[in-house]
């Protein structure tokens, strides 16, 4: 018995610990093939299969899963097979396939990763190298090359373009005697949100992701400081007292009632709208959210939605709203058929027929002549390109890969929960939240 | 070498693919993470060796290491025994002899095979939720709903339940033990005019003492890497109340790209849970009563 317990132990903890030990560093070798692309032309036409990987709802799948018949039709020999997931666990599938070397042709990227990625010496081929199969020129040459990579390395062809904004319930708003006529600011949402709540304490305005929690620090200081949070140099633009402001503002957001309690909301932070319960029963009636998810919650909900541009500060030397490329189309250096996998980008996002089938399943197209034609024939839904106008309608720039930063993140978050569940007072967590910032932005500047 | 005859061979043979796999998929990321501890190898890039920096960051500054290990150890006191007392009283329950006992023993062990499953874990969430079915229950008696998930204090005896749930396995071992008993002591016993309870603790209790000691190993184990419920139900909030060590560990290496930092986490672990198995093997002399004298350590 004991010698059996003992075994089973050992392996057991072997297993554990292989989770953590499944690092790679074949990534660096494999890397090696792409400084001769593949050259399959000629004598040998045997079948070539792409993998084309992707995340998302499932309107976006179907209409993806059309496009890769269509072009399977029209390419003999050509086959693509596809795996498609949630977001929530697609980057740490991608890195693992990546450092394993198991890693799909076509791979859809997050603008949040770029920074990461590029630090983790850029596993993905250059697109701008490979503008003579993909054509770039009907994109914005500006916002592919400042938000899609850095310097000359682009990362990937985006598909789409997407803004944050705000998401509210037309029959809330009227049944409180709200009014989005003209913009909010942060105290027009304090004020309007207590004024909601005092007249039904069940019924709270707002409610947020951890994401957008995350982002309202960001976005009050880049409001105030015109700049982003963390600058490029890893130092902190803003002071310990600036944060306090932040926590502060997390903290009249749940004493005012304009949020409801964290013990309510913690449990639906890292799900959209539609899966919140208290959304979709009108109890709760404002979110923040990217245009891209906007298609499911519409669907979900049972009332008439309409979006608002992001609160302002009063004065602010920024919007601070995040326009953002979506599914940035990458090939990895490992691919062993480059240009087949170009030649797919190519015709997904500049093909006309391409373009009608996938739609605004992947927000609004960065592509500007698939944009127009769709929203010609009225195939990009309203609430999505309303966002978007919104937000480019004010000063928008790039965010940078330090204030992305996942430990940043997770420190903002931690210490706005600390605030919103009242375990801490705003002055504390400023502190404490200024003190490891400080700490952590020495440690992971390259 | 002449010890060795061809029997011995041919069960070698039948051990390999086991011992193939066990060397390429165990033995040597176990000990590829021994190395990987004492660098900062992130996700893609060529680790650079950094001596003890790692270990020296956990135990030094690294806040969530503490927290997470003391909710760790919270969530293995509170579930081992309660896991393993419902366990024992299931196992004694379908000990006794009733018309359709195979049915019962089987529905019993389906908790066991879909507790691990992602779907149970959903299933609890939903049931935990505000809007749940627990709190519709207590609704109905008058009661008002309790955040049972989104309250740091509550969280974690919530998902240790779920453990609790899937006692099959460690009920399958204690029925077992339990038949082994010889009758004749409960006979015995009886004549000697011992009541129910006084058989329980002087009779059933020493003699499934070995399997007790294993399930309390085991348990103990699976419950320090536990992985799936707290990530499932509450991605380790509300305020990192549900933050199990394995949960540390996989966002520190997916999450922040740090898997040397990871790596060094899980070695803590392991020495942890080594220490603690040790501990409970040589208190296991002073309590655990082997029928034939035990085995000699």
């Amino acid at each position: 018995m004991r010698k059996r317990a003992w075994s089973i132990f050992c392996a057991a903890a072997l297993t554990m610990v292989s989770l953590a030990g499944c690092g790679g560093n074949g990534g660096n070798e494999e890397t090696k093939g792409t400084e001769n692309p593949v050259t399959e032309t000629g004598n040998e036409k045997e079948e070539i299969t792409l993998r084309f990987s992707w995340w998302g709802s499932d309107n976006r799948h179907e209409a993806t899963i059309k496009a890769i018949d269509r072009y399977m039709e029209l390419n003999p020999g050509i086959s693509i097979e596809y795996e498609y997931m949630g977001f929530d666990t697609y980057y740490e599938k991608l890195l693992t396939q990546l450092s394993g070397g198991t890693q799909p042709d076509i791979c859809s990227i997050d603008h949040k990763w770029i920074g990461d990625l590029i630090n983790q010496d850029k596993p993905f081929l250059n697109i701008n190298e490979l503008t003579d199969i993909i054509d770039l020129s009907k994109f914005d040459q500006e916002f592919v090359q400042n938000f899609c990579g850095r310097e000359d390395y682009l990362i990937g062809v985006p598909c789409g373009m997407t803004a944050r904004g705000a998401l509210y319930n037309v029959e809330f708003f009227e049944k409180y005697g709200l009014s989005s006529e003209k913009d909010w600011t942060w105290e027009d949402l304090l004020e309007a949100g207590e004024k909601v709540n005092q007249q039904d304490p069940d019924a709270h305005l707002l409610f947020l992701t951890n994401d957008v929690l995350v982002y309202l620090t960001r976005d009050l200081i880049k409001q105030k400081y015109g700049e982003n949070m963390i600058n490029d140099n890893y130092e902190l633009v803003c002071t310990e007292e600036d944060l306090k402001e932040c926590m502060e503002m997390v903290k009249k957001l749940v004493d005012t009632g304009t949020m409801p309690s964290f013990e309510q909301t913690v449990l639906y932070e890292n799900v959209f709208a539609d899966q919140v319960p208290a959304w979709l029963e009108g109890k709760w009636g404002m979110t923040v959210l990217v245009n891209s998810n906007l298609p499911s919650v519409v669907a979900a909900s049972p009332f008439e939605v309409k979006t608002l541009r992001l609160f302002s500060s009063e004065g602010g030397k920024d919007s601070a709203i995040t326009i953002a490329p979506t599914m940035m189309l990458g090939i990895p250096k490992a691919c062993k058929h480059p240009e087949e996998a170009a030649k797919f980008i190519n015709w997904f996002v500049n093909d006309p027929e391409a373009v009608e089938i996938t739609g605004d399943t992947r927000g609004v197209p960065a592509n500007e002549e698939a944009k127009e034609s769709l929203a010609k024939k009225g195939l990009i839904s309203e609430e999505v390109s309303a966002m978007l106008t919104q937000a480019l309608e004010v000063t928008v720039s790039p965010e940078n890969t330090p204030t992305l930063n996942a430990e940043v993140a997770e420190a903002i978050s931690e210490y706005s929960h600390q605030v919103g569940y009242g375990q801490m007072m705003p002055e504390e967590a400023a502190k404490g939240l200024y003190e490891d910032l400080t700490r952590l932005l020495k440690k992971i500047k390259p | 070498m002449g010890k060795y005859k061809k029997r011995d061979l041919v069960a070698f043979v039948f051990l390999m693919p086991w011992i193939i796999g066990f060397l390429i998929f165990q033995a040597v990321p176990f000990l590829n993470s021994l190395y990987y501890s004492f660098t900062d190898l992130s996700m893609l890039k060529t680790p650079n060796w950094i001596g003890i920096a790692n270990f020296q960051e956990i135990f030094t500054y690294d806040r969530d290491f503490r927290k997470s290990l003391m909710a760790t150890c919270i969530y293995v006191i509170i579930s081992v025994p309660l896991k393993l007392l419902f366990a024992l009283f299931i196992a004694m329950l379908l000990n006794m002899k009733l018309k359709g006992i195979g049915l019962f023993k089987t529905l019993f062990y389906l908790p066991s095979i879909l507790g691990g499953s992602v779907g149970i874990a959903i299933l609890w969430r939903f049931l935990f939720a505000r809007e749940g079915f627990v709190n519709l229950l207590l609704s109905k008696v008058g009661l008002s709903a309790i955040d049972w998930l989104g309250s740091p204090k509550l969280a974690l005896p919530t998902v240790s339940l779920l453990a609790v749930w899937q006692f099959g396995s460690s009920m399958i071992l204690f029925l077992a033990a339990l038949k082994q008993i010889p009758k004749e002591l409960y006979e015995a016993a009886m004549v000697d005019g011992s009541g129910r309870v006084r058989m329980f603790f002087r009779i059933t209790v020493p003699m499934i003492t070995p399997i007790i000691l294993f399930n309390i190993i085991m348990q103990m184990i699976n419950a320090f890497q536990e992985f799936s419920a707290p990530f499932l139900i509450t991605q380790g909030g509300p305020l990192k109340a549900t933050y199990l060590y394995g949960l540390m560990v996989y966002e520190n290496a997916f999450t922040y790209l740090k898997m040397g930092y990871a790596s060094a986490l899980s070695w803590i672990l392991f020495v942890i849970m080594m220490a603690l198995t040790f501990l409970i093997f040589k208190s296991s002399k002073g309590w655990v009563f082997y029928q034939d004298g035990g085995m000699e350590s």
